[in-house]
């Protein structure tokens, strides 16, 4: 066995780890900025040019801050809380293709895998709820699991309709088949693409969707009573999250990191396919901010009911069209 | 196997709530999300307005009525103000009575914006807030160029008002009138009245039937919500609010269910138009003249006697029972806020079983209280 | 390196297994639970079976342990509840039974002539069917093909399960004494309404709370 190849996986995984990570300050400061502009406000301008720093004094700030541990609360699970929620996220970007060929890991399972990280989440944010010993808390992780857990389904369901289109469930391979931009899935499977979409939503607790920390009902839900770091690790954990679907959604449905025509070969197309990628990604980002500061919140009840009773029979209709279609397609070919 | 119960839970919503409008708290009995019973506990904000009006001059009083519903301080001052005018059996100035309800009903607009904001973030929707606020600002820099004071104003007093109207402020007034409304209100209704996720929040929830609000002395947009057509400006004219055009919106369960939250809320967003109207009738008729009796600014002595007079704030009716003894402090007053008997109903409207933890925030905001006026 | 991996995932799965079974708390036995489905994915992964490695954490760890969760937090069992033991009898009956179905599967495995077909599990795979045997496509073509009866009976049996599920949770709601979602309209008469908040009861939930 040779350590080359090893340490060239090494180098990729921190490299695009390191990547997502500095995006996550950015996109705080984005949240910041572009919820301002919507909202007649300024936002924040002071910290360093343009406000660049605030995330910088906003992270300084959180470090520094006292970590309470209420009476009574589990300790132990306390402190895993933040961290279950966060790892999962982080390593389900080691499947998504940021690039032509730029991947951590190309795994034959790619897309299940994703799902998989994501969907262990839960865990944090339930054990975070439960441990606090905090009623508010406890609502929130209840919350969480039951809407986590309902529209994985609704997202499961989704993804094999496209899966059956895509004949792979390798995230690089469902990408190079993206090449084209009429073979983007968006327009192959636009119900799939919704249906995603909004799942994903509900997969990082974004408004509207976000009732597991629901502000007006739960003071914060399950990180009620967090504070300083571990709290900045669920705020980490959220937007990491955030920018895993963001992925998801840009590799699955919106053409991968293909500009909707082919690349040049070698290291240009290579630059140019991760440029493509980053761009897609934040104007999905974008939309997810703009979601957040226009809507108001779905109630617990009628979560459930778009989860189930909409989303779930939407997308088993869409498998039986699917697979309809697609077993067509196959015998005209 | 013993049976499996899922406990109830009791929460503690408040004192220290986001979305309780104030220290104000609710202790409910859920069982998972629903809420089977609720109970409210006040009396946080408790400051002895009584009492200590008792101990003070009749002017000295005022700032005190501020300090009720400080959301809507004008008409706190015009209702303590004319109820010791009537025991006085004063006249007002014509200039005087104009700016009384030029400012009164500018501040209700500023209330009913924050209520609308507030409401909009109570279910969820950050935006509308500060939207709201953006045009509230509006009218407290009106208020701050008039009198000095963005909150608690103490500028409607016995006698008249503190200080006159300049030409100037009566064109912000106008520029605001002409700014706010249709276009304002209607960017208000695109982005939160008819909102989908808004509508389904709100509809059908925390129905209050016409003849439960009246047992419970609900008054004010909660009561008009539930399409009784009740307003003291119109049923009971004060002031000289006869001789303006305008109407009275009530609510029309067009969403769902009448006396819904939806259409409390939107009795709101339609009696800021109102408000307007009054307005700019208001600034076309204003004559010139004092803006104050004199007589009254350097000491009020009212003769023996009782009196009660009540007018149409923005939460309800605010009414005043003063006793005097014919010395320079009253013998009694007692308030009469409206926010105190329209937080009554709330335990009525969420321990019937149909009340989600969601709907409670709904329904709370929807009455729209001032708890500096419930707890006085 | 595949058998080392394989020799520290064994061995943290069965002190992972034997925590969820002595711990106390039901939280922190799931907590066990999940990293054992963890340790045996990655047996998974060892054995060249990805598909089913990721099948045991989405399905197991991501979705039915989560309801386990929902349902121990609904209980919310409190430290008394918690600290009652159940009988030694019961204890040593549960104890018998394991023992027993551990045997009976060891002794159904090393009986299988599959197994003992198979060779030195540890030596590198040439054949290429061989190796591609865990992937996805060719489960799939195995499940659709091959056993296509068991797996529509496997369908079958959970569909039943669902519908037992939904009339046992309907029969419930019947009995209960819950409040019904009738009173949507509410036009509940006023006496009522009065009666339920007198004055003089005020402090009923409060004192609960305390």
């Amino acid at each position: 066995m040779t350590w080359s190849p090893i340490l060239l996986d090494v180098i990729r995984a921190v490299l695009i780890f390191a990547a997502v990570m500095t995006l996550v300050p950015f996109l705080v400061l984005a949240e910041r900025r572009i919820s301002a502009w919507i909202q007649n406000r300024v936002g924040p301008n002071r910290v360093g040019p343009m406000g660049t720093l605030q995330p910088l004094a906003d992270v300084i700030k959180l470090v520094f801050k006292e970590e309470i541990v209420p009476a009574r609360a589990d300790r132990v699970l306390y402190s895993l809380g933040p961290l279950l929620s966060f790892a999962p996220a982080a390593i389900a970007f080691a499947a998504i293709p940021v690039g032509r060929g730029l991947q951590v890991v190309d795994m034959s399972v790619g897309v299940l895998f994703v799902i998989t990280a994501t969907s262990l989440a839960v865990y944090g944010i339930s054990f975070g709820g439960w441990a606090s010993n905090n009623k508010f808390s406890l609502l929130g992780g209840l919350r969480s699991s039951a809407q986590i857990i309902s529209y994985e389904i609704a997202m499961g369901l989704a993804l094999i309709s496209v899966i059956m289109t895509t004949g792979s469930v390798s995230l690089s391979q469902i990408s190079e088949g993206q090449t084209s931009f009429l073979c983007w899935n968006i327009f192959r499977q636009p119900i799939a693409f919704v249906i995603f979409f909004t799942a994903a939503f509900a997969e990082n607790n974004r408004l509207p969707f976000d009732l597991p920390e629901c502000e007006s009902e739960l003071v914060g839900g399950y990180h009620t009573e967090y504070s300083g770091m571990k709290f900045g690790m669920y705020f980490l954990a959220e937007y990491v999250a955030m920018i895993v679907m963001s992925a998801m959604v840009v590799t699955l449905f919106l053409g991968a990191w293909s500009p909707g025509f082919a690349l040049p070969e070698g290291l240009l197309g290579t630059v140019i396919s991760v440029g493509v990628f980053s761009f897609k990604l934040f104007a999905v980002l974008f939309f997810y901010i703009w979601v957040r500061w226009t809507l108001p919140r779905f109630r617990y009840d009628q979560l459930m009911h778009l989860g189930w009773k909409s989303l779930v029979p939407l997308a088993m209709a869409n498998i039986v069209v699917t697979g309809i279609v697609v077993t067509i397609w196959d015998a005209v070919q | 196997m013993p049976d499996i119960k899922t406990e109830e839970m009791l929460l503690n919503m408040g004192p220290q709530h986001p979305s309780t409008h104030g220290v104000f708290r609710v202790v409910i009995r859920t069982d998972g999300e629903m809420v089977l019973e609720s109970e409210s506990h006040i009396g946080y904000l408790h400051r002895c307005f009584e009492k200590v009006a008792e101990n003070n001059t009749y002017i000295q009083v005022v700032p005190y009525t501020d300090r009720m519903d400080y959301l809507c301080a004008m008409a706190n001052n015009l209702g303590y103000a004319q109820t010791v005018e009537k025991l006085m059996k004063l006249e007002v100035p014509e200039r005087a009575q104009y700016i009384r309800v030029i400012v009164t009903e500018l501040n209700r607009i500023a209330s009913h914006l924050l209520a609308f904001g507030t409401y909009g973030m109570d279910i969820g929707a950050i935006t509308p807030f500060l939207y709201a606020f953006r045009d509230r600002e509006m009218i407290l820099k009106i208020f701050e160029k008039l009198c000095g004071q963005r909150l608690n104003y103490s500028y409607v007093r016995v006698g008249g008002v503190t200080f006159d109207i300049t030409e100037e402020i009566l064109a912000d007034i106008q520029r605001f009138c002409d700014y706010f409304e249709p276009d304002t209100i209607k960017e208000y209704n695109e982005l939160l009245s008819y909102n989908g996720i808004f509508i389904s929040r709100t509809a059908k929830v925390g129905v209050l039937p016409a003849d439960l609000a009246l047992s419970y002395g609900v008054t004010g947009p909660s009561l008009r919500g539930s399409g009784v057509k009740r307003d003291l400006r119109k049923d009971e004219p004060y002031s000289i609010y006869d001789r303006f055009e305008f109407d009275i919106p009530v609510g029309t369960g067009e969403m769902g269910a009448l006396g819904d939250c939806w259409d409390r809320y939107m009795v709101r967003v339609l009696e800021m138009t109102e408000s307007v109207k009054i307005i700019r009738q208001a600034l076309a008729d204003i004559p010139a003249g004092d803006f104050c009796d004199k007589k009254a600014f350097r000491g009020v002595k009212p003769p023996k006697g009782e009196v009660y007079h009540k007018i149409e704030g923005a939460r309800g009716e605010v009414g005043f029972y003063i006793v005097s003894d014919g010395t320079t402090k009253p013998y009694r007053v007692k308030a009469r806020g409206p926010s105190f008997c329209n937080i009554s109903v709330l335990d009525a409207l969420t321990s019937r079983g149909d009340c989600m933890v969601a709907d409670m925030v709904a329904i709370i905001g929807s009455l729209d209280i001032v708890m500096g006026e419930v707890d006085r | 390196m595949d058998a080392f991996v394989f020799y520290i995932s064994g061995v943290l799965s069965v002190v992972a297994a034997a925590l969820v079974v002595t711990r106390k708390n039901p939280v922190h036995g799931t907590i066990y639970l999940v990293l054992f489905f963890l340790l045996v994915s990655l047996d998974y992964l060892i054995l060249r079976a990805p598909f089913l490695a990721i099948i045991q954490v989405l399905v197991y760890a991501g979705a039915i342990l989560v309801l386990f969760l929902f349902v121990i937090m609904l209980l919310n069992l409190s430290e008394e509840e918690l600290r009652e033991s159940t009988s030694t009898t019961r204890k040593g009956f549960a104890g018998i039974l394991s023992a027993g179905l551990f045997g009976l599967l060891s002794w159904g495995i090393l009986r299988s002539p599959t197994v003992r077909n198979m060779g030195d599990l540890a030596a590198p795979v040439t054949s290429p069917t061989l190796a591609k045997a865990g992937e996805t496509e060719a489960i799939g073509q195995a499940l659709f093909t091959t056993h296509a009866l068991a797996f529509e009976f496997s369908s079958i049996l959970i569909l039943v399960a669902i519908l037992g599920a939904i009339y046992l949770t309907k029969k419930r709601k019947q009995t209960s004494s819950a409040p019904s979602q009738t009173s949507l309209t509410g036009l509940e008469s006023q006496e009522e309404a009065g009666q339920k908040h007198a004055p003089a009861d005020g402090a009923r939930l409060e004192k609960r709370l305390a």
